[in-house]
């Protein structure tokens, strides 16, 4: 697998009606590349990690993903891209309750017409099940599941379609150390086959794993005010 | 597509009490107007058919609507009774036969109705067991009714007593039941057919006892020219068999035995016309076209379920606003999970193919529910109704 090349030029974000806006006036992902991304609550990493996966355009500036900007792409190809390339990873889970284990890692498959359910996936999602060791999970209940497993869930189902770029918002946010140690171990499995990786994290000792990190504050502002200044 | 299908019948299944709640308002929405739809149908095609397969029905002037609910269908409130010779005379026109119907009287809770045997050839009745009456105080008994009292040739059934504290009424007859008819779906399946002497003896017109000769003194009133008067001590016999019928007479004329109406068949057109037109001046007679008066009578039933089937609607627009609401608060609750499916590449038609896609599973929901309700209830009323 190669990882995806992204890149945001003279970025600027903001929700309408909220004093808070994001410029950066450059960033980039090179392809195989692990990133942390720190900063304190509010300073628009998950904003970030939107803008990255096509989710959010910006309001002035470019995200390049592979090339093509997402704001030249129509809604539909915009989706289609991302569904083949990118994996989200919530720091919620965001798992469907009313699905089982196996059903929600492959839910990306049930609500894309551009994927299609085969028994290669099936064999897949089932290896890399095991490899996060929910396996014998597959046809439970995510409300039977304890945290470290509902993650798990959630990191399979960013990574059964094989994505070339994995962005995680905190996932490890909720879990204890031994647990957050596993979820990491499964991204950067993802990683060592060449997918690039880019993380949000409050844990400074998951920092030293990653190619370099990259602190939000100096880009993020409330009201003119930088967000890091209230630090 | 199939994906869709799948999350929504899991949505569905998770939320099995919400749904089921869902359903059972959705189809008691709609099994009520149903019932009523097909309840109204089957009454009307009843009322219908029987009133199209009698031709003309005379009786006595008065209600209209009695006379012809009496004389078809035995039910409604009983007419003044027109008599015997009229049934005679309207045979002596020879332009019609005639039918005398008496549908006065009650066995086991059951119309009995006094007729002719040529009744049964007019009605296309046929026993399914049995033979039809044979002699005085025999009986036959519809299917429905048979079905309903368990009971058979070789049964029998007793008479309704009118009123069990008036002595002077006629004792309950007990009826041989001679045969079972096969069911034709009419009136005729809930009734208990006797012929028209057996019935009059059930109104007290006619009885049997020991001849007077045998009577006690206590019991003679007077002997005058050979003819003895008994009071109403005498006991009468409560059965007729072949060894008291001979006993059994009537103490009236053919002017006094009474009929609640005669099903007249015109043996052509134009004896139907002149029929019609004869009796249209009379003054103690009334001929009828049943047809006629049963689409008045369904007139009213029809102008009646226009306001049900308004209301009926007016609470399935209801139920859809309140449905709506449901879906849009449902849509309100699962806002997280629905912009989850988006970030990982739902578009919004899955979203909104999502939700209908469950709608339809709760209104197929519904719709079995609100099926498998239908019968019984519809059964019930059937049953209730006497349809």
């Amino acid at each position: 697998m190669k990882g995806a090349r992204v890149e945001a030029v003279d970025l600027a974000f903001g929700y309408a009606g909220d004093p808070f806006r994001l410029a950066i006036p450059h960033f980039a992902l090179v392809p195989g590349e692990a990133v942390a991304l720190i900063g304190p609550s509010g300073s628009g990493k998950s904003t970030l990690l939107s803008l990255l996966a096509g989710i959010l355009l910006p309001d002035r500036g470019r995200v390049e993903f592979e090339g093509r900007c997402w704001s030249e792409l129509s809604s539909s190809a915009r989706r289609a891209r991302r569904i083949a390339g990118v994996g989200l990873v919530f720091q919620e889970f965001e798992l469907l309750e009313a699905l089982s284990v196996r059903e929600n890692v492959l839910v990306p498959y049930h609500v894309n017409p551009a994927l299609t359910l085969d028994p290669g996936v099936e064999r897949r999602a089932r290896e890399i099940m095991d490899g996060a060791g929910i396996l014998p999970l597959a046809d439970k209940r995510p409300r039977s599941l304890s945290g470290g497993e509902r993650q798990r869930v959630a990191l399979c189902r960013a990574l059964v379609a094989e994505p070339a770029l994995i962005l995680a918002d905190e996932p490890t946010g909720n879990l204890d150390h031994a647990t957050a140690t596993h979820a990491i171990d499964l991204l950067f499995e993802a990683r060592a086959r060449g997918a690039t990786l880019a993380v949000v994290t409050h844990d400074e000792g998951l920092l030293p794993r990653f190619d370099r990190t990259v602190d939000f504050a100096p880009w993020a502002s409330r009201g003119g005010v930088p967000v890091g200044a209230t630090r | 597509m199939k994906g869709t299908w799948l999350l929504a019948w899991r949505y569905v299944t998770y939320h099995r009490w919400r749904s089921l709640l869902l359903c059972l308002a959705l189809a008691l929405t709609v099994v009520l107007p149903i019932t009523v739809q097909v309840l109204v149908g089957r009454f009307e095609r009843e009322l219908t058919e029987r009133a199209d397969a009698t031709p003309l029905v005379l009786g006595a002037v008065g209600s209209r609507y009695d006379l012809v609910l009496s004389s078809l269908y035995f039910r409604g409130r009983i007419p003044a009774p027109v008599n015997l010779s009229a049934a005679e005379a309207l045979r002596a026109t020879g332009l019609a036969d005639a039918h005398p119907v008496l549908a006065r009287n009650t066995a086991k809770g059951a119309p009995l109705v006094g007729v002719e045997l040529d009744y049964f050839a007019f009605r296309k009745l046929v026993p399914k067991r049995g033979t039809l009456p044979q002699m005085l105080g025999d009986c036959v008994l519809g299917a429905t009714i048979a079905e309903e009292l368990g009971l058979g040739p070789g049964d029998s059934v007793l008479s309704d007593q009118e009123n069990l504290y008036d002595i002077s009424k006629s004792y309950p007859l007990k009826m041989p039941v001679v045969g079972v008819l096969a069911p034709n779906g009419s009136p005729d399946d809930h009734a208990v057919f006797s012929d028209l002497a057996t019935a009059w003896i059930v109104e007290g017109i006619g009885h049997g006892h020991r001849p007077p000769q045998e009577q006690t003194d206590e019991q003679r009133l007077s002997t005058e020219e050979g003819h003895i008067r008994l009071n109403a001590s005498i006991v009468e016999y409560n059965e007729i068999t072949p060894a008291n019928e001979a006993s059994f007479h009537f103490h009236a004329t053919a002017d006094e035995l009474p009929l609640t109406g005669v099903l007249v068949e015109p043996f052509d057109r134009k004896s139907r016309t002149l029929l019609l037109g004869r009796y249209r001046v009379d003054d103690e007679l009334q001929l009828l076209e049943p047809g006629v008066v049963v689409q008045e009578l369904l007139g009213f039933v029809f102008r009646l379920k226009t306001f049900f089937d308004a209301n009926a609607l007016a609470v399935l627009g209801a139920t859809i606003l309140f449905l709506g609401t449901i879906v849009l608060l449902s849509i309100q609750v699962r806002r997280r999970e629905l912009d989850t499916l988006m970030k990982i590449g739902a578009a919004r038609t899955t979203l909104v193919r999502l939700v209908g896609t469950e709608l339809f599973f709760l209104a197929l929901g519904g719709a079995v529910i609100a099926t498998l309700l239908a019968f019984p209830i519809l059964s019930l009323l059937l049953q209730h109704a006497g349809l």
